[in-house]
């Protein structure tokens, strides 16, 4: 019943352009893809195979676009570090590796992508900073969560940074790393996708916007020596082999949303691949960066 | 053999002037240069520098006394120089020349601890 009602709008919209104007009169849709997801998540991303390469290659292109796994002034001792989203768990063996005095605890909703920890000081666990993180406070003297912003709504986002300070020690850190916007002055393709996501993830409670005051939301709960650190990554070939990577990373997470996001907002995969090649091209004329935010901040009052 | 290293005994207002200026320095480096191996291995030594420094700070309520490697020598006399070049070319201003005031006196009493080797 569900797909008829599908078929024949989309017949009857033959002209219609539905990238002119996404909005969510339109009917979601049951997801057309084959890739595997996490049920009963607000977490858009699959959570697959294909998806675990992505993120560590991800992992790989931002410790080189960056200059580092972490953008905060910590130094050891560090006795417990963790790492929210831990996805594979490949930033938190890293970690493991750079700190082995440190013991590094990744946390994911699930244990489905864990890869097997190269370090005896690296512990992969399963939980959810939305109902509570399963540890005590001031527990951590260095919390991390990275590019949740596809996974955490709007609503949440006040709950999770007071669950990360919480974990987190006197004289600890709290650091947050976050995608901004697709790419800057990128030309129209990505202009039109940046408008489709923004307006599909609205209507599933996510803002895209809420990076911005990321920091500001470490001031509330107390941390000092907020900074908010944007940090823009050039995308492209025309960029070396920093911006071939964030290239070839980018349009991977574009397209693992494609599923969800084109269900939700009822529109072909085929528009949406034709714009993903368009954004491609474009995007070694425009020679635009993708600004990464980080925020971080010291817990200093119990 | 008597080895010596450079201490810097720093007041908290000196050391806080040196958080900023790391603080400055690599959100510069962010912005005005392309990601490569140079501006990575300069964007970690400055984070390292700056962790001591807070770490430093912990402890310290009046003042610290650091002893400082070659190598964060090194970055230190690099982070001076880069953020001397930063507000040198930037347009002409009063909040410019205040900067490049402030960074001068800094890097003069810098040097001055660096030339005083002090026995370990």
């Amino acid at each position: 019943m569900f797909c008829f009602h599908w078929f024949f709008r989309r017949k009857k919209q033959a002209s219609f352009d539905p990238w002119e104007k996404v909005t969510m009169t339109n009917m979601p849709q049951p997801v057309q893809d084959n890739r595997t997801y996490l049920e009963g998540s607000a977490y858009q991303l699959p959570k697959d195979e294909e998806e675990d390469v992505r993120l560590n290659f991800q992992h790989h292109a931002l410790y080189h676009a960056i200059g580092n796994h972490y953008v905060a002034p910590i130094t050891p001792p560090l006795p417990l570090i963790l790492d929210v989203g831990t996805g594979t768990g490949i930033w938190a063996n890293e970690m493991a590796r750079l700190f082995p005095a440190s013991i590094v605890v990744g946390l994911d909703l699930s244990a489905r992508s864990f890869q097997r920890p190269a370090r005896e000081n690296c512990l992969l666990r399963t939980g959810n900073v939305l109902t509570g993180l399963p540890f005590p406070d001031d527990f951590f003297s260095f919390t991390h969560q990275r590019l949740l912003v596809a996974g955490i709504t709007a609503a949440n986002w006040p709950r999770v940074i007071h669950e990360l300070v919480r974990v987190t020690r006197l004289n600890g850190w709290v650091e947050l790393v976050e995608v901004g916007s697709l790419t800057d002055g990128a030309g129209p393709a990505t202009a039109r996708m940046q408008e489709f996501f923004v307006t599909v993830s609205q209507t599933m409670g996510f803002d895209g916007e809420i990076i911005h005051h990321l920091g500001d939301m470490l001031k509330q709960e107390g941390l000092q020596g907020v900074e908010t650190q944007p940090i823009p990554i050039p995308v492209g070939h025309w960029a070396g082999r920093v911006g071939q990577m964030m290239k070839h990373d980018l349009l991977g997470a574009v397209n693992a949303l494609r599923g969800r996001y084109c269900a939700q907002a009822g529109i072909p995969g085929e528009e949406f691949d034709q714009l993903v090649k368009d954004m491609a091209q474009e995007w070694e004329v425009y020679r635009p960066v993708c600004t990464f935010v980080a925020a971080y901040g010291k817990r200093v009052s119990a | 053999m008597m080895h010596t290293a450079p201490v810097l005994r720093l007041n908290a207002a000196q050391v806080a002037q040196l958080i900023g200026y790391c603080t400055t320095y690599r959100s510069f480096l962010w912005r005005s240069a392309l990601p490569t191996l140079e501006r990575n291995q300069m964007l970690r030594s400055l984070q390292a520098l700056q962790g001591r420094l807070e770490k430093a700070r912990e402890h310290a309520q009046v003042g610290i006394a650091l002893l400082l490697t070659r190598e964060e020598q090194h970055t230190l006399k690099q982070l001076l120089s880069g953020l001397i070049q930063m507000y040198g070319n930037a347009p002409p201003s009063e909040q410019r020349n205040q900067a490049l005031g402030e960074l001068a006196a800094c890097r003069l009493a810098i040097q001055r601890m660096l030339d005083q080797m002090q026995p370990l």
